[in-house]
């Protein structure tokens, strides 16, 4: 900074003094032209001087924003290699990249920590899971038990195989959440909900759950194949559950904008608002986690889609649309 | 039948191990890579179940060794690992199946006999249990001479419970054997339940015995 200031100033002052020299020795006219040269011509050398300066300063100050700016563009979280900032003869930006260096190493070793925790929770949970199961099984097949003793077991078996599923949601919730599904491709949603349904056929068949569809268009998005049938499976798993005993039905609408699936069913008791949040969830159904459509969501989410609930005469609807670009 | 665990959980390995004495196997066990590669180069084996997340390796690593030595082996791969990917390894290297942790015994149990069947020299399409005759490829069953005629689910449960015959089959294991983890509640269970009922009575028309006992409130077992 120092060396940088003198660099400008000394050849500017030098100028300021050849101009005042040449003025006052080479021009000899009346004092008050020479007094008004003296004062206007310098001025002018100095402000085109200054207008340099500050200038070339702005273009140095810009250059090393735009240069940060684009560091920070191609920081990936995921990624080990190292983040460098140029070194920068202003020390206010030598500073602002060593606070940088070190945010970008704590987001680093977060994001890594969570990482790993996702992938070993499945090992390490899931496996006294097992356990805990495989014994129950074994104490199961014991030709001495009382009814009573039994009856614990099936408890036991209930809640274990609960805490089971429990764990796998809640490990794809923060894989996604994580975007661990990053390859993506063009995903034709109608293809993939007829390919849904054929998984739920035992299901709304039992049901006797009437299937309609009404499509328009193709609903095509450019997602993972993966995370879209986890989507399409918890709401037609949804759709399923919730539907009304007696008259069983789900209908499908789509069109190239969105598409919702609705069923017939009992009126909620929860807000609305709160349905995709974790653990919210229509009691009464034992076997619900309360993950699926927070799950939904957050799928959703990831891929700049919208989801929503309405519910008109006992019949309830959940809408998948397209995020509008920034509409005004 | 000589069976290889290879396990790093020795809950999980005894466990395993207890299961298939019961069965008659005889097991042996393996908890580190090391062991694993030392037993499968010095040993042989009819069946060998492994790990893939080890102290000191890859089990992959001793899936490709066993392959490479020994067609014959039947290998089991069982991992929490439960990505796709993982899986189209698994397989490509050579392992005739895989499980993803936790998994039902009745399951790894069932997988372990449709395996070391494929592998057997005389395989037979058929399998007996009393009365009824399984044709596996043809996926009927037949009960003195007369065909029963099933459901392609009812099929699917009757064969399940046979395999893991005089052993409770819990209905969750039931659920997931038929459907994967994509439901395992209620409506489920009245599926299974409706299947088992019309089952016996396919059975008993057929003048059967009561193969099918209900475990009230856990599942249903194959009485032979």
């Amino acid at each position: 900074m120092k060396r940088l200031q003198l660099f400008y100033i000394i050849p500017a002052l030098i100028a300021f003094l050849v101009a005042i020299f040449f003025i006052f020795f080479l021009f000899p006219t009346e004092w008050q032209l020479q007094a008004a040269l003296a004062i206007f011509i310098p001025s002018l050398i100095l402000g085109i001087g200054f207008r340099l300066i500050t200038r070339q300063r702005i273009q140095i100050i810009r250059n090393q924003l735009y240069q940060i700016l684009q560091t920070l563009e191609e920081f990936d979280v995921d990624e080990p290699s190292k983040v460098a900032f140029e070194e920068s003869p202003f020390p206010i930006f030598n500073e602002l990249n060593e606070y940088l260096i070190e945010l970008i190493d704590r987001v680093r070793n977060n994001f890594q920590a969570n990482k790993q925790f996702t992938q070993n929770a499945s090992h390490e949970l899931q496996t006294p899971l097992a356990i805990i199961k495989g014994h129950i099984e074994i104490l199961l097949q014991s030709p001495r038990m009382t009814e009573k003793e039994f009856e614990s077991l099936a408890i036991l078996l209930q809640n274990t195989n609960r805490l089971s599923r429990l764990n796998s949601a809640l490990i794809l919730l923060s894989k996604i959440e994580h975007q661990r599904f990053g390859d993506t491709e063009i995903v034709n949603f109608s293809t993939l909900i007829e390919e849904s349904l054929a998984n739920f056929k035992d299901h709304i068949q039992i049901q006797e759950i009437a299937v309609k569809q009404s499509y328009q268009a193709d609903f095509i998005v450019e997602m993972s194949s993966t995370l879209a049938e986890i989507l399409l499976n918890n709401l037609i798993q949804n759709a399923i559950r919730y539907n009304d005993e007696a008259a069983g039905e789900i209908f499908i609408r789509m069109n190239a904008e969105q598409f919702s699936i609705s069923n017939p069913g009992k009126n909620l008791d929860v807000n609305p608002k709160q349905l995709f949040k974790r653990f919210k969830r229509e009691s009464e159904i034992e076997e619900s986690l309360g993950l699926g459509l927070s799950i939904v969501k957050r799928i959703c989410d990831q891929v700049d889609l919208t989801v929503d609930y309405t519910s008109q005469e006992s019949w309830h609807t959940l809408t998948i649309k397209k995020e509008l670009p920034n509409a005004v | 039948m000589k069976i290889l665990i290879v396990e790093d959980e020795p809950d999980l390995l005894n466990l395993v191990k207890r299961y298939f004495k019961k069965e008659g196997y005889v097991c042996e066990e393996a908890i580190t890579f090391r062991e694993g590669y030392k037993k499968i180069n010095n040993f042989e084996y009819d069946c060998a179940i492994i790990d893939l997340n080890l102290p000191g390796g890859d089990g992959l690593k001793l899936v490709e060794m066993l392959r490479r030595d020994n067609t014959q082996t039947a290998i089991l791969i069982v991992s929490a690992r439960e990505t796709i990917d993982d899986r189209i390894k698994g397989l490509e290297i050579g392992a005739d199946d895989y499980l993803t942790k936790p998994f039902n015994l009745s399951e790894l149990n069932a997988r372990i006999k449709a395996v070391l069947r494929r592998k057997t020299d005389n395989f037979s399409e058929e399998l007996n249990f009393g009365d009824l005759v399984f044709n596996l490829s043809e996926r009927r069953v037949t009960a003195q001479n007369t065909e029963l005629k099933l459901t392609k689910k009812e099929y699917d449960i009757l064969l399940y419970l046979a395999r893991n015959k005089n052993r409770v089959v819990t209905k969750d294991s039931i659920a997931e054997h038929l459907w994967g983890d994509y439901m395992d509640d209620a409506i489920s269970f009245d599926f299974i339940y409706a299947h088992v009922k019309n089952l016996r009575k396919k059975l008993t028309q057929n003048d059967c015995g009561d193969y099918l006992k209900t475990v009230y409130g856990i599942g249903y077992k194959f009485i032979s």
